[in-house]
């Protein structure tokens, strides 16, 4: 039988095409559930163009640009440091030793506040993922 | 705990990114709606075009389909308005997702047996695709819902 109109379709036909409509939605919600795993191993123009929500990326980018540009600052606050000291003609050991304590306290802060901007890129994860 | 502000700012940000992101699931939930109160407005929409809805009224009667397109349609919007602020809004919004694809397969099955070309044929097999494409969207969400929730209660993650 040649069918001129989709109404000599047979019902076979139908129930088929139905069926393969269901499975694929179903592949697709599937497909959906796996897709974090699956978007890794595929080319990243595909994968990225699926991404969630960029806006999630944000805070995590801007902790590690602070990390970056606070050690950066405390570098060169560090080598100020000892140079006026070595300046003012005070014991170079020492002012080593001021200033690797003065480091720890540093360090210190920075990861206490590498902590809080973890806190608040979770509590923003919370409110902007779903 | 949010203050007002950040509450507000919060709904800012997140209709922001995810307005654009599920327009289409929008744009299918308010094309539901409007389809039940076109169904409620015109009561003999099946009866005057028997073949174009062959495919729903093998299920149900005009008046039930309104009922149920409505439904569907005020729920995935209000799924939408959550917008996640419930961690069961995904799954609503998968599962409906997954139903309405039924009902434009319905409508597209009628459309095409029905023989008469009309604007349906370039609209409902489009819009199938759309709901399609929401079911993907609305699982990965859900997964995501999902391994917060895992993780929340697993504790936190060890990474970072």
């Amino acid at each position: 039988m040649d069918p001129k109109h989709l109404t000599e379709l047979p019902f076979v036909y139908q129930v088929i095409a139905g069926l393969g409509l269901f499975f694929g939605t179903f592949m697709l919600a599937i497909g959906g559930w796996l897709w974090k795993a699956i978007k890794p191993k595929l080319p990243g123009s595909i994968a990225q163009s699926m991404t969630t929500s960029t806006t999630v990326e944000t805070p995590i980018a801007s902790a590690q640009i602070l990390d970056s540009k606070v050690f950066e600052r405390l570098s060169h606050a560090i080598e100020r440091s000892i140079q006026v000291a070595v300046d003012d003609g005070e014991d170079v050991e020492r002012a080593l030793d001021r200033n690797y304590k003065r480091l720890g306290d540093l360090v210190d802060e920075v990861t206490r506040g590498n902590e809080i901007l973890v806190r608040i890129e979770r509590n923003l994860k919370d409110r902007i993922v779903m | 705990m949010n203050s007002e502000g950040s509450f507000m700012t919060t709904l800012v940000v997140r209709y922001g990114t995810h307005f654009n992101i599920r327009l289409g699931e929008w744009l299918a939930s308010i094309i539901l709606a409007t389809l039940a109160v076109l169904f409620f407005g015109a009561p003999t929409m099946f009866a005057s075009n028997e073949q174009y809805f062959v495919g729903l009224s093998n299920f149900a009667s005009q008046v039930q389909w309104g009922v149920i397109l409505l439904s569907v349609g005020t729920v995935r919007i209000g799924a939408l308005w959550v917008n996640g602020r419930k961690p069961i809004t995904p799954y609503i919004r998968m599962a409906l997702a997954f139903f309405s694809c039924f009902v434009w397969w319905q409508l597209a099955i009628g459309l095409f047996l029905s023989g008469v070309p009309g604007l349906g044929w370039a609209v409902i097999p489009w819009l199938l695709a759309l709901d399609m494409y929401n079911v993907f969207r609305s699982s990965a969400d859900a997964r995501e819902v999902f391994d917060k929730k895992r993780a929340s209660r697993d504790g936190p993650e060890t990474s970072n």
